[in-house]
């Protein structure tokens, strides 16, 4: 008695050359497996051919923006090992500096915290208001541990550093979101700048390099906004 | 010089517009079907279209540029799915499609857009995996295994589950209910 399980792996082609000849034999001589293989065959169809999800309005705007500007920051290979890790750390600074002379306004403030603690993605919109420093807070923590994540980088074999930098990525993505979502363009352009370096560090040779500027990054963001992030006061 | 052992040019900005064009939907449907979330979906598109842009000169013109760049959007798919929600063997899992999802269950489920969608819904993260991948997105099972970190074993068993409990739902994804 050959199962649907076995017509399943027949049909998906993987079973060996004497499993596959057994069950091909058994198809031309018995009528009731065939049949029962054509009923397969025909829901699996039905199931393939299921009307597609269109992506959302404005997704396809997004994904063409994103390579504009990627094309825009491209340069010649030859540059590579300098212009990246300079283009980032400039932006960063001029970001730190934009975010240290602007006046936060309370009420425009995130609880990213709670962003990250419930999902690291989030819907546009569902990021929650408060009326507390909790999104200061959040930030120092976030980059509080991604700096420890970065500088223990190295020692990780590729599989687990791959997994560490898509952590980050989404971490860092969702802080980027609700930073612009309530108007805090300065900080979603630090971390915009910390997302290209990100996608970056998996991408070549030079990674040591440039995961010790992007620690340093970390760092020096770090060291200007934890102290206004602790003198706030807390509220429930 | 050998001019003929030269590496082709990689693509650029318009083949990478062109392929988001032709294949930007589908990218979109894969990463859903794997997630179950939309804005996960689009993350994982927008990673994954940012890796392809970095490693396009990796791109060796075998295939269509989507077909490559979708590849690269169902692997982002899979790390983030995993972030969220990790996969776990679930052989022991029960045979039976939960009939009556609770209202938010059901309202999420409605959200995804499609019927299959829908029906996705209804399995474990670990069968519904499987079935994407390898009955929409005709990887091998040694390929899922390798991915998910788990057993041939495995797969099948979440596999024929997941084909299952999918063909009992049939009647109802055809009828549109």
């Amino acid at each position: 008695m050959i199962s649907d399980d076995t017509l399943l792996l027949y049909y998906g082609d993987e079973l060996d050359g004497a499993e596959s000849a057994q069950v091909e034999e058994a198809l031309q001589r018995d009528a009731e497996l065939a049949h029962r293989y054509q009923q397969l065959l025909s829901d699996l169809e039905q199931l393939r051919n299921q009307p597609v999800s269109p992506a959302p309005a404005g997704a396809h705007a997004a994904w063409h923006e994103m390579i504009s500007r990627q094309t825009a920051r491209s340069r010649p290979a030859g540059l590579a090992s300098w212009w990246q890790p300079a283009f980032a750390a400039a932006a960063g600074i001029v970001a730190v500096v934009l975010f240290l002379r602007m006046d936060p306004d309370p009420v425009q403030m995130v609880t990213a915290e709670r962003v990250l603690s419930a999902n690291p993605v989030v819907e546009p919109g569902t990021v929650p208001f408060a009326a507390t420093p909790s999104f200061s807070r959040g930030l120092v923590s976030y980059m509080q541990t991604t700096r420890s994540k970065l500088v223990e980088l190295d020692s990780e074999d590729t599989a687990a550093r791959e997994a560490i930098i898509a952590e980050i990525l989404a971490h860092n993505r969702a802080f980027e979101r609700a930073a612009t979502e309530h108007g805090v363009d300065d900080i979603a352009r630090v971390l915009r700048a910390f997302e290209q370096s990100l996608v970056n560090l998996g991408e070549n040779d030079e990674q040591r390099e440039r995961i010790d500027q992007l620690a340093f990054e970390y760092g020096a963001m770090l060291t200007r906004i934890a102290p206004r992030a602790s003198n706030q006061p807390y509220k429930l | 010089m050998n001019f003929l052992s030269r590496s082709p040019r990689p693509p650029g900005e318009q083949a990478f517009h062109a392929a988001i064009e032709r294949g930007g939907d589908a990218w979109y449907a894969a990463c859903l079907r794997i997630t179950g979330d939309a804005a996960a979906a689009q993350d994982a598109v927008q990673d994954g279209l940012l890796r392809a842009w970095h490693r396009r000169e990796q791109f060796r013109g075998g295939a269509r540029l989507e077909t490559w760049i979708h590849r690269i959007t169902v692997n982002s798919a899979l790390t983030l799915h995993r972030q969220r929600q990790p996969l776990v063997d679930d052989d022991h899992a029960p045979e039976s499609v939960t009939p009556d999802p609770g209202p938010a269950e059901a309202l999420a489920h409605r959200q995804l857009g499609t019927r299959l969608e829908s029906a996705l819904g209804t399995l474990s993260p670990m069968e519904r995996t499987c079935f994407v991948l390898k009955h929409l997105e005709q990887w091998r099972l040694a390929e899922i295994a390798t991915e998910l970190d788990t057993a041939v074993g495995s797969v099948k068993q979440a596999l024929f589950r997941a084909t299952r409990k999918l063909r009992t739902q049939l009647p109802q994804l055809r009828s549109g209910t």
